[in-house]
């Protein structure tokens, strides 16, 4: 069957131009012309944008046109399997075909050596696979087109992790390809429940973001959740993950992350093991998880790959490092300020030899240096790594040395300071330590109104602000409010593996059971 | 959307409720009436408290689902039952702002000298404020995160203190003094278990009722225990005169501690122990308040009334007690008329109309 | 709803910005080590040793100042007087690192009621200061003395009064509490050991005092000083001083020696003491049982004895045990010459027999006064050293031959 030839005006093609973002609906011209001037228009005739026609079958000459963006594409892809393909069998074009099935037939079967062929029924759909990298097939006379899998281009390979470093344990890391990073997660969990869903967000970016989760051991709610979540974000564009996590986070004015989000494979596949959700993005190698809990902060992957003791001791060390980055400036604020009568008498003289001859409070001394560290630390992170050392330098002279020296800040309060950095850099995760960095001054100040008792009070209204937060409707400090003792094998102690046979309680509220085997036990047996 | 809580979460709620002020004053109080047999009269207290506390379970059937002032009016009908919250609710008020007086004399003597005492309860109040806000959850939570901290502050606090205790001090045991020890019993009572009346204001949030009274059993239980061992050691360490003398003698006990030239002073673990309680305790009371106020009213949400609330406390807690004389005789007259009144004779009173009823 | 919310964060996170009520920074205030309390016309005079931090912490650099700075100021009370001292001193003084209160005898003995108010009372003190009462010198000038190694002579003296009570017993390390409940309770009178300055008082005050071996002027803990009430009645000598800890059961090590019958002596040092008194009451008439067990060392040995058998061994231990017996019985002889129950034989009773208690306390003195005491020692000898047998046989031996 012939499709029905239609021409169109000037008038409705400028149209159709112009409402090509809004109407899904806009139509493939049968005619190779008329789709040929509205794609360059479209495109304001971009020269990375290429085009080349082809002549297929001589006796009955067939119109065929390629159009691909030169940078999205892999060339050896095009080359070998696309244009070697079509250009190599002109002979053996069956006249007879007719319908448009035959010729996706002849296309799919017979012609094209590509992975992946999919029909494309509007212009919309078809400038989406162009800009993905997709090359795109129009014949004359047919009002579809054909998008082949070339997409391709620069890609840094699987790169070292960078963000999340550990000694033990899988040195790859996610990148931007959001192909290549959900294939790093299935080749580490290759069973079929693996499930993954595709979203297309951001009116211009038209970002692909795919959620990822077992099906069995997730909690449908959360799913039906985070799915909504996803569906009902309206938004331009989407450029790294960051986006999506804003955009559906539980607690939009918390400085606590609601959502973890890690570059490490096998972080995301722990992760969906125990019923969590994965975030995709492409374009950023950071990948969310849902629902993320307080307590997930302060652990790391490679806590799982040592021995449980020193993994324990190791999260108790990360527990103690959060209290230390809040408080320890506050407290030392606190305890020189108001309760001098707590500081063992040796201390205190050294403490008030110190202090003799610095110009400013307490308070205002720590406040100059911390804002001094936190400028170092942001300079620290921009410089090229060649300048790098000279940062380092000048923080170390400056800030320890000189300062002290000239009688400016006491050499407590850069022992404090350089103390709340080091642990601040103990987290795994760098959202925590953020928020920390927020939290400290709030103690600060607290604590040089009213002492410790400002520092009870602001950590009570912290502890009520963290229990008030939801995740994916996961309260945000389970398992220790609400209080859940299995679950408590798996948060600050770290029990040993083989004892670790259920999955968190509330995130995963299917399939609890991880191992039946009682691993040393059946050892013993066999012996 | 209700919100409910845990058994869990009750029985912390219970414990940090019997122990809110109790553990700063209990010590003082008991030895005051008791000398030497002070924690024997705790011993008594705590038995005579679970009693109280079963006949609050008594009031709450296994599968009610109605609130405490719905159960009221009920059985005491319309009118007689409006007046039957509106005078509990004052007793919780009476308590609270009480609370919150204590917590602004207390920091603004041994923690923060020279801060005026207004603005601590302010601090309190508006921190209250925002825990009451959040709601019964979040108050339950809060409290869980805290439990832990709290008990071991506590087996800190005893632990340390142990070395120093001279058991000669706690002689001779019940041959002395015996009428005294009985007699403290009823203010002892009167400044923990009965004020704990107003968590029936809270109890049909708990998701499972039978196990909200084992909890409230069991937190009752726990809470006295602590009560026994903290008077103990403050007789044993520091003697009846010094547990006689000091108005927080528990603070002063803190003051005793010396472990390794290093660790002394830790008296802040003491503060610890009293601000967390007592602050759960004004959180629990200042909620039971807003619900009260919202039963008697009929008002939608009880959120809408915290303000005015928190408002009337801090102005309470400011302004209608002198001194800390003035607070003890209080606690030793009127305010233990009122609390065996609400604490004791109201709940046993709805038990026995209830019981007529059922008949 | 949410925005009313959002009020109330801020206005809890501006509140404090109106706070520092109470903030003193570290350089507004001088602390204080120790206290010295004398006798004036018409009230006390308070002599307070604040620290100076720069001649103490940090890297050592010698100056010319000295360690620590005593201020004196007159008032009517303690507190007038401390109030009054603000003239004077720089800053605010800061008593909550005070170790050590030295009191004047003549203070002592006309009663330390009225000082001890201030220093329960207020807040700012700690419990934890030991309090000694100054003997022949002024408690101005006992907390004036520079000593040697330690820099603040207020942890010289609590470190040497702790360590002699450990040690050698002779003085009893009081810190407020047990003094209160000595001052106050019915059954027992309280005691505090003496501090005395060795040398010249004067030249003691100068940092040269800590740049001789030998210095001008030291501190020097020894003795007790035993209380009717709140008034000093009198002192007990070395002996009695470690008879009262051996019946108090307060006595962790010492050494006692006792004479031989040549005119060497043997030394023991006691390493486990352990006293009970058992009251007995008979109508009007109180008996007291104290039974000491010790368990010593032979540390010294200077006379001609042999220390082999069982027999040799036995025979030291009572004479030890007689010699223990003597001191504390000197002990209750001096402290009922003094009229003063500073063992606590009354509060034994009260809590032993509560009911026989009840009828003697009004007039206890007496009754102390004709507790009969009955004295049991066990004495047992664990170690002999790194040798068991005493050479000095041997040496007098070979001194004949020559």
């Amino acid at each position: 069957m012939r499709l029905r030839s239609k021409k169109r005006t000037a008038e409705e093609k400028q149209k159709i131009i112009e409402n090509i973002s809004i109407s899904d609906q806009a139509e493939i011209s049968t005619s190779l012309r008329e789709n040929d001037e509205i794609i360059r228009k479209m495109l304001g005739n971009s020269d990375d944008f290429i085009s080349r026609k082809i002549l297929l079958n001589k006796q009955q000459p067939i119109q065929v046109q390629l159009y691909y963006i030169d940078a999205l594409v892999d060339k050896d892809t095009l080359q070998n399997d696309l244009l070697g393909c079509i250009l190599n069998l002109p002979s053996k074009v069956d006249p007879s075909w007719k319908t448009e099935k035959d010729l996706y037939d002849f296309l799919q079967n017979e012609t094209i050596n590509t992975s992946d062929l999919t029909k494309i029924e509007n212009l919309k759909e078809l400038f989406s696979n162009l800009l993905s990298g997709d090359t795109i097939i129009l014949i004359e006379g047919y009002s579809k087109a054909f998008a082949t899998n070339t997409r391709g281009g620069q890609d840094r390979g699987v790169p070292e992790v960078t963000t999340q470093k550990i000694i033990r344990g899988p040195k790859e890391g996610f990148t931007e390809r959001i192909g290549t990073n959900i294939g790093l997660v299935r080749r580490r969990i290759k069973d079929p429940n693996l499930w993954v869903k595709k979203y297309c967000i951001g009116e211009k970016t038209q970002t692909e973001v795919s959620i990822a989760y077992i099906n069995g051991i997730v909690n449908d709610d959360i799913v039906k959740e985070v799915d909504q979540r996803l569906s009902r974000i309206e938004i331009d564009s989407i450029l790294e993950s960051g986006y999506i996590e804003q955009l559906i986070q539980d607690a939009k004015y918390s400085p606590f992350p609601t959502i973890n989000n890690t570059e490490r494979p096998d972080t995301i596949a722990a992760g969906l093991l125990e019923g969590r959700i994965a975030i995709f993005v492409d374009g950023s190698p950071f990948t969310l998880l849902v629902p993320a809990l307080f307590t997930d902060f302060l652990q790391s992957s490679e806590d799982y790959y040592q021995r449980s003791d020193i993994g324990t001791l190791l999260r108790l060390l990360r527990t103690f490092a959060f209290f230390l980055a809040m408080m320890t400036p506050a407290g030392y604020i606190a305890l020189t300020m108001f309760h001098q009568e707590m500081v063992p008498t040796t201390l205190l003289v050294g403490l008030a030899a110190q202090r003799e001859g610095i110009p400013f409070p307490a308070f205002i001394e720590a406040l100059i240096m911390e804002i001094t560290f936190e400028l170092l630390r942001e300079a620290g992170v921009r410089l090229p790594s060649s300048v790098g050392s000279a940062i380092s330098i000048v923080g170390a002279l400056v800030l320890g040395q000189a300062a002290v020296e000239a009688g400016i800040v006491s050499s407590a309060m850069v022992i404090v300071v350089s103390l709340t950095a080091i642990a601040s850099f103990v987290f795994p995760s760098y959202n925590l330590a953020i928020t920390v960095r927020i939290l400290r001054f709030g103690f600060m100040a607290l604590a040089a109104s009213f002492g410790f008792f400002g520092i009870f009070i602001g950590l009570i209204l912290l502890v009520f602000h963290l229990v008030s937060l939801r995740s994916f409707g996961i309260p945000y400090t389970t398992p220790l409010a609400p209080f859940i003792a299995v679950d408590q094998k798996d948060v600050f102690v770290q029990s040993v593996l083989w004892k670790e046979r259920t999955r968190p309680r509330l995130i995963s509220q299917k399939n609890i059971t991880r191992s039946k085997l009682n691993l040393p036990e059946a050892q013993k047996k066999k012996r | 959307m209700d919100q409910k809580i845990s058994a869990y979460q009750f029985f912390i709620l219970v414990f940090m409720n019997t122990l809110g002020t109790a553990i700063l004053f209990i010590p003082t109080h008991a030895t005051t009436y008791g000398k030497e047999n002070g924690w024997i009269t705790v011993v008594f207290a705590t038995i005579f408290g679970l009693l109280v506390i079963a006949v609050y379970n008594a009031i709450f059937s296994k599968e009610e689902t109605r609130s405490l002032f719905v159960i009221i009016d009920d059985n005491f009908g319309k009118w007689l039952g409006s007046i039957s919250i509106l005078f509990a609710l004052l007793f919780a008020y009476f308590t609270t702002f009480a609370n919150l007086w204590s917590i602004g004399q207390f920091v603004g003597l041994h923690i923060l000298m020279g801060t005026p005492p207004e603005a601590i309860v302010l601090l309190v109040i508006l921190t209250c404020l925002v825990g009451v806000r959040y709601g019964i959850e979040v108050i339950g939570r809060a409290s869980e995160i805290f439990l832990p901290f709290t008990l071991i502050s506590l087996i800190l606090l005893v632990g340390l203190v142990w070395p120093e205790a001279q058991l000669d001090n706690i002689q001779p045991i019940l041959q002395t003094n015996v009428a005294g020890a009985f007699v403290g019993i009823i203010p002892v009572i009167g400044i923990t278990f009965l004020e704990l009346f107003c968590l029936l204001g809270v109890i049909h949030r708990v998701n499972n009722i039978p196990q909200a009274k084992k909890a409230f059993f069991i937190g009752g239980l726990v809470a006295g225990f602590c009560m026994i061992i903290v008077t103990f050691a403050c007789i044993a360490v520091i003697g009846v005169d010094g547990t006689i003398r000091h108005i927080y003698s528990i603070y002063f006990l803190g003051q005793n501690i010396s472990i390794a030239e290093f660790f002394e002073r830790v008296e802040g673990l003491v503060a610890f122990i009293w601000f967390i309680t007592i602050f759960f305790k004004i959180c629990t009371n200042f909620y039971f308040i807003a619900i009260a106020i919202k039963h008697l009213g009929g008002l939608k949400d009880f959120r809408t009334v915290t303000i005015p609330i928190a408002y009337f406390l801090f102005v309470s807690a400011v302004t209608s007690l002198p001194n800390i004389f003035y607070d003890f005789e209080l606690m030793n007259s009127t305010y233990l008329v009122y609390a065996i009144l609400t604490g004791f004779l109201l709940p046993i009173l709805l038990l026995i109309v209830k019981i007529a009823r059922k008949k | 709803m949410r925005g009313r919310k959002y009020i109330l964060i801020i206005t809890i996170i501006v509140l404090p910005l109106t706070g520092c009520w109470s903030a003193t920074e570290l350089t507004d205030i001088i602390i204080a080590t120790a206290i010295g309390v004398d006798k004036s016309e018409d009230g006390y005079r308070l002599s307070v040793q604040i620290i100076n931090p720069g001649e103490i912490a940090g890297s050592a650099e010698n100056t010319t100042r000295t360690a620590t700075t005593t201020y004196t100021a007159e008032g009517k009370t303690i507190f007038e007087a401390l109030r009054r001292m603000t003239t004077i001193a720089p800053r605010r003084i800061f008593l909550s690192h005070v170790q050590v209160v030295v009191i004047s005898e003549e203070v002592a003995k006309e009663g330390i009621g009225k000082v001890l108010d201030f220093l329960v009372r207020d807040h700012e003190f700690r419990a934890d200061f030991i309090l000694l009462i100054a003997r022949d010198y002024s408690a101005k000038n006992i907390v004036s003395v520079i000593t040697p190694l330690e820099r603040i002579s207020a942890n010289k003296i609590t470190s040497s009064s702790a360590a002699s009570e450990k040690y050698w017993a002779p003085t009893r390390d009081v810190e407020l509490n047990e003094l209160m409940q000595g001052i106050l309770s019915p059954g027992r009178e309280a005691v505090l050991s003496g501090i005395h300055i060795l040398g010249d008082e004067d030249l003691g005050k100068f940092k040269s005092n800590a740049e001789k071996t030998e210095p001008f002027a030291l501190l020097y803990i020894n003795e007790i000083g035993v209380f009717k009430g709140d008034q000093l009645v009198g002192w007990l000598n070395e002996d009695e001083s470690k008879g009262f800890n051996y019946i108090t059961d307060n006595v962790t090590s010492t050494v006692g020696g006792v004479d031989c019958d040549d005119d060497g002596r043997i030394i023991v040092e006691v390493f486990r003491s352990d006293v009970k008194m058992y009251p007995k009451v008979d109508g009007n008439q109180v008996t007291m049982r104290i039974h000491a067990d010790l368990l010593v060392n032979l540390g010294e040995i200077t006379c001609d004895i042999s220390t082999e058998t069982q027999e040799d061994l036995r025979a030291i231990e009572e004479k030890i045990e007689e010699n223990l017996n003597e001191i504390m019985q000197n002990t209750i002889e001096a402290a009922k010459k003094l009229e003063a129950d500073i063992f606590g034989f009354g509060d034994r009773v009260r809590r032993s027999l509560p009911r026989d208690w009840e009828r003697l306390e009004k007039d206890w003195t007496t009754h102390f006064l004709n507790t009969n005491i009955l004295l049991q020692s066990t004495v047992n000898i664990r170690h002999s050293g790194m040798i068991h047998d005493p050479f000095m046989d041997d040496i007098k031996k070979k001194n004949q031959e020559e």
